[in-house]
């Protein structure tokens, strides 16, 4: 009965959505308030439904229901708890259901938290929500309803790919949608201005703060995925330009320049039709990514050409979406007025140069991407498109993009005063040479490249630091007037400051992890020395233990750096029995400025073992900046003006009689 | 009927839930300025900060607030002024509550299954095991009679195969329980009670106890059953009363039809008990063999059995791990009638492979072949129970390898009984190269090669396998 | 009993076999670390055939490692970088180069970046054209107009 309930809830939430999505607009245009808030009433109901139909087939996989097909072809009785519960999201039926999940959480939340967005904007841009929300629900339903009974049920299940019985890999989704799908609310947001005609500084309010949180949550996702490659795969590789990353990665960068663009028309009412456009895009290259990877197509364009039920419903849902709101853009967009004037010195410009050339990089990633299935689909050649080309073509553009970002903050709104920031400018690029070149000097590394890379790191950090030290009033201000002034800065500053020196720090990160790691392989005996770089790695003793459900070897390997003691990492090799799989656990300890990793391979019978040793600098600084990059967006969250345009109270007093 | 109960009244609540607007008193909804003067008012503030901090002059503060404010006057202008007026409107929240009703449960009842019910694994336990019983899992079959025991205690006919059961698989203690239930239901049948007394020996390590004697004593008052005969032979035999034993079985013996399923294993004790009372086999044997004659310390000539046990000390001091050697050391130990030598070679070797059930097994039918459980008055012979096994990584490193070693070999031995394991050969093969044994490897995968040769599936499946860690590939 | 004793026995000794394969082996790798630095940079610019994107030198698949071999075996007979790439593709075809040579296929793959710059500094520069000319709203505010601002902003307290 449970489960059965699970799919009327998910009746419920396609009704609710369908209702969602009609009777507001209809409130709307006769000037019902009623009916206008019957989209909060309805956002509830759907979420509940959705919550519902998802807890029901938790619990089926929690219980191995295998009369449920979904369960029968993904779980096993024998799973982790764990893993059942992530096996609810490790397939497609269940990771589409997670995905109108998060769909349908950011549409109660609106209705919750939205209070303040007056009832004619909040109730379109919830029955723009509730419209993607009933293209998904009949896609689901139709094509991939994870409600689907067998007949006769089976008793035992067929398992899930061990690959993703990690709990790395278990909470990636969850994270990684709610990014995803969190970029629906801009969309809704966006497709809501052109219909209400209604795009001001406030619009740019209520829409931020849902952005920040989907940016952030995606952020945290790709980071996720990314640790787990790197910590699991035994060879310290952590992104591969593979087209399912890229799919994460493009919303991404879009939603980045959203995030900008959005603060322009917040501050300045300008850039609006450029903020509406980029709030359209990023969410249609997250219904690209779906329809990527939820296809098929990714695999074999052919396997999606001979069974294209799925993917083609996807693709006409994609359609739709894109096409209808861009369509609308087109019709509606010349009609709103940009407010704001600037001049090419100014904030503005910067930003705006800023989301050009991160909307660049998007697009080469999309065009690098998608290129092969095009030329596949053509034509029938097929190419690869590899890291090789994203390095030519993205790192460049990204590495502007970098530079932009420090320089920005320098200029002031609407005019800035054009000495000032080529004195800022000119002293920030002196800081980072002399430092990068102390860098190459002091570490004799000599890589045009990787110092390259390193002067624009540094160039976005020193002008993050100079920023902030002018913003708080040094050198000017005695310590304790600046410490006030830096108590007091708002939020968003702070969301900024974070935000550009986490990314300056993954920067340099990557760049050092993929310019001067060091790497040794080989065959040794126990007790044997070898140089990585500047460590010495020797593998000691070799001890045989029993995990939980598989047996492992763990090693012991000291390394020295100058003779001296360093650490002692513990790598394992483990077997699991009942997959009759291998896997490796690295052995990963970690410096402030690199992590030390060892991985134990195969004995070659004579006492000696092949060994994997890799010295990877920078790598702590990649995770480091990511965390920053995520906790920066939640911290502009808390900014005290972003709780959707509250009034604070002296305002309020102030206000009340006159009105 | 329960099921579409609550379907409606939840379609129904949630209906009315979203129509509640309608069904709410009227309102008065503001399009409210106020929100979008904020952000200016916001502004305002920020400018005068900075203007406080000197980040701008107050020239540029006068024009920001020029700006800010003309700004606010002509967003408070263009603005929608307006506010609307809701009305309680009954009829349509209902409707739309009836028409979310109607949608929802029609939607529901054209895509559902409601009469299929749910199935979680756990409620369907009998109807696992008796898939995998009638696939021959005899564990299942145990299960399913288990749970039919606990269904219905009062009968007989489910303890009795149970027990059976039981005892099929080895499970000697188990079984002894059951057929305590099955004696009680059978009003203490013989038949039944010599089964349990026989079970609760075998539990015992195969050495007769008080209980059981006692038992076996009660159905031979009644009737004469050979196997309440046999046993009490052989708890005399294992109190030393090697006389009394050796009669008796003899007597058994020549009642039992020379088709007997358990005179093999008389004539094998009988064999020992004359050998340790060095009396003349025919007495108790009149057909005995040339080689039982032999084997009961007749004629066999003593040299010939002395060389042959030093040669085996000899190897088994090179390599403790041939299990075979002991074995034949053992034979040999008695042949000689040193029967403490015997048990001594049997009890060094089961040192050796604790770890190795398989081998263990091995040891202890040769003990009884040679009737030397009979001397040994410790406890029954087990193999490593989960603890001990669990109790390997508190081990020290050397008794860890040597447990190791034991274990290897076990798994060596049994491939050798059984060839046909494919798991086995690759874990063989794998394990030796583990240990750094590169030509026990090489024979053992090439032992392997041979048997399944032909057969290139498995072959290629061998050499995924193992091939790689002794570089054959 | 016997069998589960001897399954958790077995189970304990297999705990030393587990055999991960691992991109790249010991054994295949060059002795002379220059050589060694020169194979992987070959390498990374070579496709795994069977992987979704990875490099041969970042792939554990069998015939990822039979590629590395041909590379290794190229090297030794002593093709230079780009004659070893040629020598793969001509066997498995573009398919099997990660980074796409420029034919009439791929040009506007590798035109995309410089197209999107172009066109961003285009749009940018329109815009920007155009804004200053387009005609600032200054019209003039009256008294009445400030005290009204000031109003709605709550200022009149200053």
């Amino acid at each position: 009965m449970i489960i059965e309930l699970g799919h009327f809830a998910l009746c419920l939430a396609l009704v609710a959505a369908l209702i969602q999505s009609t009777v507001p607009l209809w409130g709307t245009v006769n000037g019902s308030p009623a009916a206008m808030k019957v989209a909060d009433t309805a956002a509830q109901v759907q979420f509940f439904g959705t919550a519902m139909a998802f807890a029901a087939l938790t619990w089926a996989f929690v219980v191995s229901d295998f009369s449920l097909k979904v369960v029968a072809l993904n779980s096993h009785s024998s799973k982790p708890m764990l893993y059942k519960v992530s096996g609810v999201w490790a397939n497609h039926e269940g990771s589409m259901l997670l995905w109108v999940l998060m769909l349908s959480l950011f549409g109660v939340l609106i209705s919750i938290f939205g209070r303040v967005i007056p009832v004619v904007v909040r109730a379109t841009v919830l029955a723009v929500q509730a419209m993607i929300g009933v293209g998904f629900y009949f896609f689901i339903l139709v094509t991939s309803n994870p409600f689907e009974r067998l007949a006769n049920a089976p008793i035992n299940g067929e398992g899930m790919n061990p690959l993703l019985q990690d709990p790395g890999v278990a909470f990636h989704p969850p994270l990684l949608y709610l990014g995803y799908v969190g970029f629906s609310t801009a969309f809704s947001f966006a497709v809501a201005a052109l219909i209400t005609g209604r795009v001001d500084p406030a619009w740019a309010r209520w829409m931020r703060p849902w952005v920040l949180f989907a940016w952030s949550g995606l952020t945290a996702g790709i980071a996720l995925g990314s640790w787990w490659a790197y910590y699991e795969l035994g060879w310290g590789g952590f992104w591969f330009w593979d087209p399912v990353e890229n799919a994460s990665f493009m919303p991404w960068l879009v939603g980045t320049a959203l995030l900008h663009s959005a603060i322009v028309v917040e501050k300045r009412n300008a850039l609006l039709k450029w903020t509406i456009l980029l709030a359209i895009l990023t969410f249609s290259l997250s219904l690209i990514g779906t329809f990527l990877v939820r296809s098929g197509i990714l695999t074999s364009v052919h396997a999606f050409a001979t069974d294209p039920e799925r993917g083609a419903f996807i693709l006409l849902l994609l359609c739709i979406a894109i096409g209808g709101a861009l369509t609308l853009y087109a019709w509606r967009a010349p009609k709103l007025q940009d407010g704001g004037v600037f001049s090419i010195y100014s904030r503005e410009t910067g930003l705006l140069v800023n989301n050009l050339l991160l909307a660049a990089a998007c697009g080469v990633v999309f065009v690098g991407t998608l290129y092969p299935l095009f030329l596949e689909l053509l034509n029938g050649a097929k190419i690869s498109v590899g890291a090789p080309y994203f390095n030519k073509t993205f790192l460049p553009i990204f590495g502007l993009a970098m530079l932009a970002a420090g320089i920005g903050p320098f200029m002031a709104w609407k005019r800035a005063n054009r000495a000032e920031v080529l004195r800022r400018t000119g002293l920030t690029a002196a800081i980072s040479l002399i430092l990068t070149l102390i860098l190459a000097v002091s570490l004799g590394l000599w890589d045009a490249v990787g110092l390259l890379g390193v002067f624009i790191a540094s160039f976005l950090a020193v002008a993050t630091l100079i920023d902030f030290g002018r913003r708080i009033g040094l050198p000017k201000a005695r310590p304790a007037i600046a410490l006030r002034r830096a108590v007091g800065l708002p939020a968003s500053a702070y969301g900024l400051y974070l935000g550009h020196a986490g990314m300056a720090i993954a920067a340099a990160g990557v760049i050092a992890v993929s310019v001067w790691s060091a790497e040794a392989i080989q065959t040794v005996q126990p007790g044997t020395a070898t140089k990585v770089g500047p460590y010495e790695f020797s593998l000691h003793e070799i001890r045989n233990t029993a995990g939980p459900n598989f047996q492992t070897s763990i090693a012991r390997m000291e390394v020295t750096r100058n003779g001296k003691f360093v650490t002692s990492l513990a790598p394992e090799r483990r077997w699991y029995p009942v997959e009759r799989q291998p896997t490796t656990e690295a052995g990963i300890v970690t410096l402030w400025h690199g992590d030390l990793y060892g991985v134990l391979g195969d004995p070659n019978g004579t006492g000696g073992y092949v060994t994997r040793y890799y010295y990877n600098p920078g790598v702590p600084w990649m995770w480091t900046g990511a965390l920053l990059i995520t906790l920066s967006a939640l911290i502009s969250l808390f900014d005290r003006r972003l709780r959707v345009g509250a009034p604070s109270d002296r305002r309020r007093m102030a206000a009340q009689p006159a009105e | 009927m329960l099921f579409w109960s609550i379907l409606t009244l939840l379609a129904a609540l949630t209906g009315l839930w979203m129509a509640r607007p309608f069904l709410r008193r009227g309102q008065m909804e503001m399009d409210a300025t106020d929100s979008s003067i904020s952000i200016y008012r916001d502004q305002l503030d920020e400018v005068e900060r900075d203007r406080q901090a000197g980040l701008i002059s107050d020239g540029e503060c006068q024009a920001a607030r020029h700006e800010i404010e003309r700004r606010a006057l002509s967003a408070a202008r263009n603005l929608d002024q307006g506010f609307f007026v809701g009305h309680r409107s009954v009829p349509a929240g209902l409707g739309l509550a009836g028409v979310s009703v109607a949608a929802v449960v029609g939607l529901y009842a054209a895509l559902g299954a409601p009469d299929e019910p749910d199935q979680p694994l756990a409620a369907r336990r009998t109807e696992m095991l008796t898939q995998q019983a009638a696939a021959g899992d005899i564990n299942s079959s145990i299960q399913l009679l288990v749970d039919a025991a606990a269904e219905t205690p009062d009968d007989f006919e489910t303890w009795w195969v149970l027990a059976r059961s039981y005892a099929e698989i080895g499970d000697n203690a188990s079984a002894a329980d059951a057929y305590r239930h099955a004696v009680e239901l059978s009003d203490n049948n013989p038949a039944v009670l010599s089964a349990y007394a026989e079970a609760m020996t075998l539990a015992n390590g195969n050495k007769v106890p008080p209980a059981a004697r006692i038992l076996f004593e009660q159905v031979l008052a009644e009737q004469a059953d050979s196997r309440a005969r046999y046993y009490v032979a052989l708890a005399k035999a294992q109190s030393q009363d090697f006389e009394g034993a050796v009669q008796d079985w003899s007597r058994l013996y020549a009642d039992s039809p020379p088709n007997a399923p358990w005179v093999a294993m008389i004539r094998r004790d009988i064999i020992n008990m004359t050998r340790f009372l060095k009396h003349d086999i025919i007495r108790y044997l009149p057909d005995a063999t040339p080689a039982e004659i032999a084997a009961a310390g007749g004629t066999d000539s003593p040299a010939a059995s002395a060389d042959r046990v030093a040669e085996l000390t000899a190897v088994l001091a090179a390599d403790p791990t041939d299990y075979k050697a002991w074995i034949a050391l053992a034979t040999e130990q008695s042949g000689l009638g040193n029967n403490d030598a015997a048990l001594a070679a049997i009890n060094e070797g089961r040192r050796h492979f604790k770890a190795a059930p398989f081998v263990l097994q091995m040891f202890d039918e040769t003990a009884r072949a040679l009737g030397l459980d009979m001397l040994d008055r410790g406890p029954g012979v087990t193999g490593p129970d989960a603890d001990q096994i669990a109790a390997v990584t508190a081990l020290s490193q050397e008794e860890q390898d040597d447990m190791i070693d034991g274990m290897v070999a076990g798994l060596a031995a049994k491939l050798e009984e059984n060839p046909d394991n494919l798991d086995g050969w690759i874990m063989l093969v794998r394990s030796y190269a583990n240990l750094g044994r590169l030509d026990k490897a090489r024979a053992a995968y090439a032992s392997a090669m041979d048997h399944y040769d032909g057969n290139d599936s498995v072959l290629a499946e061998l050499r995924a396998g193992a091939g790689e860690v002794i570089g054959a590939n | 009993m016997i069998r589960s004793v001897l399954c958790a026995g077995l189970a304990a000794l297999t705990m030393t076999l587990a055999a991960p394969v691992l991109a790249v082996d010991a054994d295949e790798m060059f002795a002379d670390p220059a050589r060694e630095a020169r194979a992987r940079e070959i390498g990374r610019e070579l496709r795994c055939l069977v992987c979704q994107n990875q490099s041969i030198f970042d792939s554990n698949a069998g015939l990822a490692k039979d590629l590395r071999v041909v590379v290794r075996e190229r090297m030794d007979a002593g093709d230079s970088d780009a004659e070893v790439l040629e020598y793969v593709r001509s066997r498995f075809g573009d398919y099997v180069l990660l980074n796409p040579p420029v034919t009439a296929q791929t040009y506007l793959l590798w035109l995309a970046p410089i197209g999107f710059l172009l066109l961003g500094g285009g749009l940018l520069s329109t815009y920007l054209r155009g804004r200053k000319t387009a005609p600032e709203d200054l019209s003039h505010m009256s008294d009445a107009d400030h005290a009204e601002a000031r109003r709605l902003l709550g200022q009149e307290e200053r």
